[in-house]
This record gives C-alpha cells, structure tokens and sequence, in this order.
C-alpha cells in the first residue's frame, strides 16, 4: 500500500502550528454583536418577571431575547439521527430554569462591555422551586422537573418526564435470576462514575450573518454540522434551504460539541437584528452550561462456578442525564451493548435501568458515551469475582471473553435506542492483545505487588474493553470526488475533523483507492452547502462509515476515468491499465497520462466534469478491542497513586494512519486516566457546580502522563475501508478499571466510586487496617 | 478587567502615597493573582520600574528583589545550593512556565496567600523582607500581624548558612493548588517545621519544634512524636481539595518524612 | 491610552485601555494565532513571548509593555514549520488548538535550556495543556526537533 497504513503526517498540523487561522472564532465578521447569555442561578425556578428596560435604554444593546420572544416548540439539541432516539424536552428559552447555568435570556451589543454591563442591569424575579439533586432519589420525586406539556418523545423510549424518568429500557436473554441461583460464587456491588468534563481546549464559538443571498450562515466549532441545521430549522422555524452551516477547524469535541450549543440563540439574535452576531462560550461556561459524561450508578450482579465459568451477568444502571435528555437513552443503553457481549458465553445476560432528570448541568455524549461506565464495573466486578474465585484475572479473562468468529445474542437485541443488528466477529484480536500486553507490562514479574520501599507499593492492574464502528442502518456518510484539470483531485466529505485526523485518513484512503499520493487529494469537509451529507463525527464512526463511503466514491472515480481513457483510446475498458498516473492500453501500449487526459476533458475533447458522490451505511459495526495494563506506585502511608506505566495493545483493524491512530488512543488513554483518578467534579448543596474552571478541575497534565506504550494488532476487517475498524473511542475505556484493579492488587482496596482520590484509598486503606 | 487609570510612579514615595488613597489603588507586581481575584481597579500602580528582580549574593547573605519572578527563583544555581533547594522545589512546584515567569516573590509573600508553596518554604528560614515604610522584618512576624497602611516589599534577605531543608508539595496534580505542603529545616540541630494550605497560610508547628529542639539524641519515637504533635497543634479544615482528617494524615506523613531527611542521625 | 511596543519585530502604537489583556488587544489586531482557552490563567493556550519568555497574554495588561517586545507565532514562524514537521512524524498534533502556543513555549526553551531531557521538557511545558494527545507523542517531537541543528 502507498498511501495507507504508512506514516503520512496530517495534512493540517503545520499551517495550525504556524497559526493560520482556521477556527470557528478566526471567522467571525470583524463587526459581529457580542452575545451573552444571563444564565439561572437557581438549580430550579420559574421566572415571574423579567425587567430589562434599563439594560435596553444602555446605548449599543441590539436586543434581548427570553422565552417571551419564541414559539413554545419544544426540541432536542442531541446530534443524532432522525427522529432523534432523545426526547424533545427543550425550548429556545424556557419560563423555567433547570439548572445553575441554564439560559433565561441572551443580550446581544455592539461589544463585550457593553453585554455585560447589560446583563448586570437586567433583574429576574424568579420563584424557587425544589430541586432534585440527588439523582438516586429523582425517580418519583415530589418535585417533577419537566411539567410542560408540549414536551414528547419521538418514539418509545420509556419517557416518563412525570416520574422524572428521560428514557428507561430492559432487555434480557435466559433467565438470570435462574441462572444466577445455580452459581457457585456470585458477586453484587455498585459502582459510581462521576461527570467527566470534556475540557477540549477550544470553547464552545459560533458566529452567524446574513450573506448577499439573504440566507443565514453560521461557522460553527460542532461534531454535527447537519444536525445543527436540521435543529436550527426545527427550533426557529426557519426554512432549512436558507440555512448554512459550516464547520471550520474545531477545537477539541470529544463528544461535547456533538450536541447544539449557542447555534440556535446566535441564530435568533442574526434573524431578529438582520446583523452578523457571535457567541464564544467562557470557560465557565463550558464548564456549566454546555455537557457532561452522564454520572452513573451501575449494579453489577456476576455468577460464575468454579471453574471460572463466567454464567450470568445482570446489570442494572441509573443514569443522570440532568437538567435535559441529550442522548439519555443511547449513552446508557451503550453502557450495556458495546460492553455485556465481551463476555459472550454466559447463560443469561439482563440489562435494564433508568435514565432520570435532575437539576443537574445536562450530560451529553462523551467519547466512550457509556461504555467507559460500563467497562468501569465489569471490569471491577470481573477482578473481584476473581478474587473471590481465588483465580488469576487473566485465566479468567482467556476462558470467558470473546473471541473471533465469536458473536453475542446482545448486539441483535440491543442498538442505538432500537433494536441491534446481529454480526459475528470478523476480526477479534482480544486474545493477542491481552498476551502481548502482559508481556509488556512485565506482568509475572509485578502481579500483584511489588514492595519498592516501607511505604512503597508498585502493582499492575488490566481490563479489555470494546466499541464499535458507527451505528448500523442509521449512521450514514457521502462523500464527492471532483476531478481537475492537470489530474488533481477534490474530496468532499461530510464527515467531521476535530482533531481527530479525519481529513488525513480520508484523504489517504482516496489516493490509496486512486493510486495517488495525498498532496494530489484536496480535502474539503463538513459544509452544509458545499459537502454531500454526513451524520458528523460521533459513534467511532468516521474511518469506518465515511472511510467506506470514501473508498466507494474512489472506486467510482477510478471506473469513470478508464471509461474515458478507453473512449481516448477507442478501444474497450478492460484494455485499459492505469497505475494513477498513466493510462496504458494494453495491446497498442499507447498511453496518455491522468494530467493529460483531464487537461483533454477540460479543455479539448467531448468536455466534461468527472465528480462522483457515493454513500455509505453500514450493515454491521465491527468493534474495536484493546487490552489496558495499568502499572502503578501506590504510597501506602498517603495513598497517592502514581502511574509509572499503561500498556495499549489494540485490535482496531488495519490502521490507515498508524501515528495518529496512536494518537487517538494515547490521548483516550489519558483522558482515561484523567476520569480515573483526577477529575473530581464537585457541586454545591446549592446545586452549584464548583469545579468550573482549570483551576478546579484538573485534567491530567504533562506530569501526570506515564509512559504510554501503545502497539496494535495486525487484523483486517474485511468490511471495513482496507481492513480499518475505528480507533476515536476505544482508548478510553480501560484506565478506570485497570487503574482500580492495580490500586486494589496493590494494597487491597477497592474503589468503587470515580474518581479514585489518594484521599479515598487511604481512609479504605485505614478503615482496613483497623477492621484486621 | 476595568481599570481607571494606570500609573507609572518616579519614586517609591510616590506609589506608597497613590496606594493609600483608595482601598481600590493596587500595586502591580506580576498582576498574575490579581487579574484572577479583582474585577475593579481604580489606579494601578506600576511597580517594575522601581523594583528590582534580581538575586544578589553577599558574603554572608542572599537579597532576592521582590520582583524576582518564581521562574527566576525555580532556576537560581545559588538558591539550588542552600537549604536544601527548597526555594527551588517549592516555586518549581508551582503551575507552568507562563505563570512562573509573571508571578514575584513580592506579590506571594504580600499577599499571604493561604495557598502558598513558596511561603511554606520560606518560612520554615524566616527570611527577612525589607519594606519601603516599615524597614526590616522577619516573614513569621509579617504573615502574624496585620497591617493597616499598605506598604511596599523592596526585597528579602536570606541570611547564608548550612541549613539543611525538606520540602513536599501534595497536590491532585502538578498544575493544582495544594491539599498540603510542608517544610522542614535543619539549621545546626535547630530544626523548623511548617505546614501550608491547611488550607490556613503556612505556620509553624512550635510546640513540635520546642520538643524536638531540645533532644540531644533523636531517636523513631522522637520522630513520631514530633509529628503527632505538630498534627495536633496545627490547624486543619475541609475544603473541595481534601478533608481535615486527610491534611492531619498528610502532614504526620510528610514532616516525618522530612524530618528523616535533614536529621543527620537518627540513633 | 497609547502604547508603543514591538510586536514580532515591528514597532507598533496600539490605542488600548488600561484595563485591556495582551489577548483582547492582540485578537482586536488580527491577530487570530493567540487563542483563549480559560479565563484563569490556567491553560497555556494564550502564550506569548514577552522579551523571549513565554507569559500568558491573558493575564498581562498591555498597558505595561511599552516598549517590550512580544513575538507570536508569527514571529517565529520558520522554527514552528520546523516543530510542525517533527509533529507530523509524529501523530502529534490533533486538533491543534494548543499548537502556536507549544511552539513558541519550545522555541523560548530551546533558547534558555541546554540538551533538555523528556524531564525538563515535562516541567518547562507542565503549564501548556493539551486534552487531545496525551502528551507523549508531542515529548517525542520535541526531542526530534531539537536534536536537529539545521
Ligand atoms: C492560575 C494560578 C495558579 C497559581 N497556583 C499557585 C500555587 O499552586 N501555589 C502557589 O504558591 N502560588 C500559586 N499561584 C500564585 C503565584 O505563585 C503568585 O503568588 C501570585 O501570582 C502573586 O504574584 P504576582 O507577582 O503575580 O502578584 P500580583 O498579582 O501582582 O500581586 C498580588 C498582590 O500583592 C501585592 N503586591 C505585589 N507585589 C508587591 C510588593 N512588592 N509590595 C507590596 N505589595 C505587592 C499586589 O498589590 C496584590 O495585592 C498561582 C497563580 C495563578 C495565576
Ligand atoms: S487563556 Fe488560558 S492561560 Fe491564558
Ligand atoms: S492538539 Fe488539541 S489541545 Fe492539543
């Protein structure tokens, strides 16, 4: 291969590097209003008056907007598929506020001065309503978080907004409370996982105008441009043709630009003045009032019999999904389906639950979205089965997980808020993953404990995860191939880079696929206007959906050009040879190069323009595998915990670009780490989220990253674009339980509650050495 | 940030003067806590024009000028060689690159800062500060007293001796504030132990330093009993960053673990 | 207020406020390059050099730097295309968001440090945060960048 597979720099790291402009902001009209919203400090309240006019009378305040000015049409600012799997549980502005940082108006002025001295001047009566902070106790609470009417679901999704439910399901195969009375050992312990900020460098920015053809154009920092138009339309209601939406560099997403942010108020203020407009989020605010990874509990109930046989799982979750429904359903019905099926053979899977509102910030998706909770107390509760076997984690692991050719009855049950799609495991490299990764970490040698000095402890600890590969039937990717004069290509494609390197990988697998090399490929994505459509980057979805759609559309492209050769030459297609460059037919030997025969279809001869557009959806989501191995040095004296080490080997298929796909993992890996031991989020009693800036909330730095050795295995996914499966999420979902399971190898604590704080393991660690 | 003025000062006379006219006139040192704690400044004050940032060495002292950023003071070769480097440690363990090379010496002792790195270690060799209006004065007797004309710090004086010194920070990560920090120093079998972000601004724990200072021989159960004492006497509270009972742990831990590190021998 | 500085090079007389941040007055100059990340002086996405040392621009007034000199990336821009090249190698670089500022931080090191190990890059660097990449990938350039004398 000559543009797969093979180390290709990204395409866009150098002109980012030397600060071209390329981001949301670096677009925004030099005139632009300033907009800022004036958010609720009141977990729960009903508005009963709002008096602006001295914020109105203050020279440069364009206009302020609350409900009063809007429509009661209630939507969801999920970026999902249509008819979204979220309830419609939003409006533009509401006469109630659900959380502290939730929107009860927005001013826009002339310039930030001026929008904030508004804000100040503006006073809000409201009538404060209890709140339900306490997500255990929000399931038929006194207090109903989502009284209105008019709110809906799509379809069934077990949405009960009067008993504070947002979604609910169940599901389960054999009989598990059989299964589990039949058990030699069975184990049953909750887990807590709390709600991990994003904390992408880039704050949330849009900025919208009018252009010459008086339709509205918004630069967006989002994972889902054409989401964001569909919700836009819907919310303003305002013709989706008048509509533009482009998404230029973004900033970091990881999930949290997934769902709409300020597009729909920078939109309102645009229609209502007729003047471009611009809303960059604080860090506060992106702290507050944007997304969170939903909080879970999750109780895990495991059966095995002696021998280690793993017979039944049953797993309860209750989710917050806060304030609004954002991806309610999916992310939780994700924390069983990309994690149950790795332990395939048992007798009887259950998974139910509920996802309930609370007064809380709105969670959203989240790379992992679900997953990395799940992972979390399986992979706990398999570690403390084990213990209670008196077995090695890892015979365990080799006996009861997944393996190729394998499948698991829950990937036909379970799928994005609907039923699954049955699929056996093409590729599945688990086994090797785990034995390469114990030799890396040098396990024999440290498992469990090592003792490093009177107070230092070094231990390892594992867990295997999985993912997927986009949403089968529903996630769907186009992309356009143009050809130029001088033989040069454009590639248009829906699909959402941020960050992730999706341009990059796009590219490379078009000229693979047009036997070019990647500067001969000008990449152009995410253009509501300009590029075919695509659901945006979210679900691991991108190498596989768009890479296939990809690879289709160059096929398409590569047929068109031997017809046209063949017409040059006059003789039939399957004369025609071409090695990307050249055009041969095969018995004259004449030939005529690519730059020559465009040059011809421009300019000389029967014109016309070659472009092609295909479509890809998939009809399976081939998961990704990795084993994690965490090794750490615990202070037994103060239980700090540092991480020396975290070994990767990762079943992801054949990698299109192997640096960034180590990338995609290392950074997942400590973002992990980050969900594991650091990001502590703390709230108020008031409901007040504190940890709401850098300086609270601490996302691993340089300093807390161990080495990270990250190796993959070969595999080829034959449905997937040159054998790739997809790599965005799968390295989050380890380092909890990894990290968890050396802490309790280390000094025989167990952290069931994230994140695993030096202060918690150390009061376990005493309450321990008292009780012995 | 809305500020009404700016002033360059022509002497230190000048900024003493326009700094007590309003509770709302500051001066500026680096300006790096300021901007995260003021919202509104009448006049600001320029002080690096006036201040020296310099780290000077005597014959039998170091004067370090208030403006000496904690970059500076991170990578001081002079500072590495005395106290154990714990003037070093202590401003390395501070944020990043970009806030050390704006953040003096000057603005954290001023400020007083409960969640101070640096004072904990300058404290524990009670450095002498020089003010404009005040004259001289030990660091421990400043961080004890209130003040209520605002004054302006020139420099500190380190007086150069063998002291031997510990330092630990205890943070969730290496950019975050403090759960705890503690020093410990050695100065010819006199040693000092101070104990910072309690949260409470660094403090000495006496009555632990009178018990060990008047051992001849200092065994384990001195040691222990040393700590349990400055845990006891010290004051500890809960906040987002950890609990009461975690600081007390975290503090017998760590003035151990220091005072194992400067004591000489341990019989 | 007016404020005379040199800004990657060239003398500039900028019309500022005295309450006004390097960053506002530097984004109300086109200069889209210095980026904001948080309000607190805690994520290093902002750095400038002031006379070679990198500051956050966030936090410094710009009435205070008549006639300093702050260098952008801009500034350094043959250096940042030689850094960029080693991340490419690399997969360091994702959304490249934190980018313009980890240049000018390595440039400012590379001048003030001699042979810096993956250690000293750590705590010279602790204070540039990056929640795409975890960090190692960009070490690893560092040290191929600096090793390269050309
Ligand atoms: C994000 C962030 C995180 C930080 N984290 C830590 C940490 O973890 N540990 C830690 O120890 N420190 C930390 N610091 C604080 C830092 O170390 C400095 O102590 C702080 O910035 C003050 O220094 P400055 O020069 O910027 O002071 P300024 O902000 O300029 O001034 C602070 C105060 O002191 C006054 N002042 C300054 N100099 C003088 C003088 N010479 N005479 C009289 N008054 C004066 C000012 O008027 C003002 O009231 C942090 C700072 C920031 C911005
Ligand atoms: S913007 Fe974050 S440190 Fe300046
Ligand atoms: S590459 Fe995205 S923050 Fe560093």
């Amino acid at each position: 291969m000559k543009a797969v597979n093979i180390i290709t720099p990204s395409i866009d790291g150098q002109g980012l590097m030397m600060g071209k402009p390329g981001y949301t902001n670096d677009f925004s009209d030099k005139n632009s209003l300033i907009i800022k919203v004036l958010r609720s400090p009141h977990p729960y309240a009903k508005i009963v008056s709002i008096n602006d006019s001295e914020a109105l009378k203050l020279k440069g305040v364009e206009c302020i907007l609350s409900y009063k000015d809007f429509d009661r049409r209630p939507f969801t600012r999920a970026g999902q598929g249509y008819p979204e799997p979220s309830p419609h549980d939003k409006f533009v502005f509401d006469e109630y506020v659900r959380y502290v940082g939730d929107e009860v108006l927005c001013v826009a002025a002339i310039d930030e001065v001026t929008a904030e001295k508004a804000l100040a001047l503006i006073k809000v009566e409201y009538q404060i309503l209890e709140s339900v902070l306490d997500f255990e106790s929000a399931m038929n609470h006194q207090s109903i978080i989502h009284p209105e009417p008019e709110i809906h679901e799509m379809f069934p999704i077990g949405f009960e907004p009067k008993k504070n439910i947002a979604a609910s399901y169940q599901m389960h195969i054999g009989n598990v409370e059989k299964s589990l009375a039949q058990c030699d050992v069975v184990i049953k312990e909750s887990f807590y996982t709390q709600a991990q900020a994003h904390a992408m460098m880039e704050p949330h920015a849009v900025n919208s105008r009018f252009d010459y053809q008086n339709r509205l154009v918004l630069y967006s920092s989002t994972q889902t441009p054409f989401h964001v138009r569909r919700i836009i339309s819907q919310a303003l209601n305002f013709p989706l043709s008048r509509i533009r939406v482009i998404k230029p560099r973004v900033g970091g997403g990881f999930g949290g630009k997934q769902a709409i942010h300020g597009e729909i108020i920078c939109s309102a203020v645009t229609i209502k003045t007729g003047k471009p407009a611009k809303l960059v989020y604080t860090r506060k605010e992106v702290f507050e009032s944007s997304y969170s990874r939903h909080p879970m509990r999750i109780d895990m109930t495991l059966g095995a019999d002696l021998e280690g046989h793993l017979k039944a799982i049953d797993c309860y979750v209750l989710s917050d999904t806060g304030a609004y429904g954002e991806h309610a359903l999916t992310v939780f019905m994700v924390t069983g389906s990309k994690v149950l099926p790795l332990y395939n053979k048992v007798d009887s899977v259950r998974f139910h639950g509920h996802v309930v509102y609370t007064n809380h910030t709105p969670a959203g998706a989240f790379r992992g979205y679900g997953a990395i909770q799940g992972n979390f107390a399986l992979e706990s509760a398999v570690d403390m089965l084990c213990e209670k076997l008196k077995m090695s984690p890892i015979a365990f692991r080799q006996i009861n997980m997944i393996k190729e050719t394998e499948t698991s009855p829950i990937f036909a049950i379970m799928g994005e808020g609907t039923e699954g799609t049955a699929m056996n495991m093409e590729t599945c490299k688990l086994e090797f993953c785990l034995n390469r990764g114990l030799e890396l970490i040098n396990w024999q040698k440290t498992y469990p404990r090592i003792q490093i000095d009177d107070h230092t402890v070094r231990s390892v600890g594992m867990a295997i995860a999985m993912q997927g590969s986009g949403i089968p039937y529903i996630d769907m990717g186009a992309a356009t191939i143009k050809l130029n004069d001088d033989g040069f290509y454009n590639l248009l494609v829906g699909a959402t880079e941020i960050g992730q390197g999706s341009d990059t990988i796009l590219t490379q697998i078009a000229a693979e696929e047009l036997m070019t090399t990647v500067d001969k490929v000008i990449v152009y994505s995410s253009d509501t206007d300009l590029t075919p459509f695509d659901v945006g980057a979210y679900a691991s979805s991108t190498t596989f959906v768009s890479g296939n759609a990809v690879l289709k559309a160059a096929k398409t492209m590569k047929s068109k050009l031997v017809e046209e050769a063949a017409n040059y030459f006059n003789c039939d297609i399957i004369l025609v040879e071409f090695n990307g460059e050249v055009f041969t037919q095969i018995k004259t030997k004449d030939s005529i190069t690519l730059k020559a025969l465009s040059n011809r279809l421009y300019y000389n001869h029967d014109q016309k323009q070659l472009m092609v557009t295909e479509s890809y959806v998939g009809h399976k989501s081939p998961p990704p595998f990795m084993a994690g191995f965490a090794e750490i040095d615990l202070d037994t004296e103060t239980g700090e915990v540092k991480v020396n080490k975290y070994v990767s080997v990762v079943d992801c298929g054949v990698t299109i670009n192997p640096k960034l796909a180590k990338g995609q993992v290392e950074g997942a890996i400590v973002q992990g780490m980050g969900m594991a031991l650091y990001e502590d989020v703390k709230v108020s009693s008031q409901g007040k989220l504190i940890s709401n800036d850098f300086m609270s909330y601490r996302i691993p730095s340089r300093n807390e990253t161990p080495e990270l050795i990250t190796e993959f295995a070969i595999s080829h996914e034959p449905s997937g674009p040159f054998g790739a499966k997809s790599v965005g999420e799968i390295g989050i979902d380890t380092p909890p339980a990894a990290i968890t399971n050396a802490i309790f190898n280390a000094c025989g604590v167990r952290i069931k509650t994230l994140p695993a704080t030096p202060e918690k393991i150390l009061m376990e660690l005493r309450r321990k050495n008292h009780e012995n | 940030m809305e500020i009404r003025n700016y002033l360059v000062p022509k002497s230190l006379d000048e900024a003493i003067m326009v700094l007590n006219q309003s509770p709302d006139n500051h001066v500026f040192a680096g300006g790096a806590w300021i901007k995260n704690t003021l919202k509104k400044i009448d006049t600001a004050i320029e002080l690096s024009t006036l201040i020296d940032s310099k780290i000077k060495e005597y014959p039998n002292y170091i004067e370090i000028g208030a403006m000496c950023t904690l970059h500076d003071l991170e990578e001081s070769a002079l500072l590495k060689q005395y106290f154990g480097g714990i003037i070093a440690k202590a401003s390395q363990s501070i944020m990043g690159i970009t806030v050390k090379n704006l953040a003096t010496i000057g603005g954290t002792i001023v400020g007083k800062y409960s969640f101070s790195d640096l004072l904990t270690a300058l404290l524990a060799i009670d450095v002498t500060l020089v003010f404009h209006s005040k004259g001289k004065l030990k660091l421990s007797t400043f961080l004890t007293t209130n003040y209520p004309v605002k004054d302006i710090l020139l420099s500190i004086i380190i007086e150069k001796n063998q002291t031997l010194g510990y330092y630990h920070k205890v943070s969730r990560t290496s950019l975050d504030f403090a759960i705890i920090n503690v020093a410990v120093t050695n100065n010819n079998n006199r040693y000092s132990i101070v104990v910072g972000a309690r949260p409470g601004t660094a403090a000495f724990a006496l009555s632990a330093m009178n018990y060990i200072n008047q051992l001849k021989n200092i065994t384990e159960q001195d040691i222990e009993k040393t700590c349990e004492l400055a845990a006891d006497e010290l004051s500890f509270s809960s906040n987002f960053r950890g609990t009461k009972e975690y600081r007390k742990s975290l503090a017998f831990v760590y003035i151990k673990r220091g005072l194992k590190a400067v004591i000489n021998h341990v019989s | 207020m007016l404020v005379n500085l040199f800004l990657n090079g060239e003398a500039k007389t900028l019309q500022v406020e005295p309450g006004d941040f390097l960053l506002d007055t530097l984004q109300k100059n086109n200069v889209v390059s210095v980026r904001r990340g948080c309000e607190s002086t805690s994520c290093g996405v902002c750095t400038v050099l002031l006379e070679g040392k990198p500051v956050p621009s966030c936090s410094l007034l710009t009435v205070r730097l008549e006639g300093k000199s702050i260098t952008t990336v801009e500034g350094i821009q043959k250096e940042a295309e030689k850094l960029a090249h080693y991340f490419g190698l690399e997969g360091a670089d994702q959304c490249g968001f934190c980018n313009p500022s980890m240049a000018l931080t390595v440039y400012a090191m590379k001048k003030e440090l001699k042979d810096p190990t993956i250690e000293t890059i750590k705590s010279y660097l602790v204070g540039n945060l990056c929640r795409c990449t975890g960090y190692q990938a960009q070490h690893i350039a560092i040290l191929h960048y600096l090793e390269d004398q050309s």
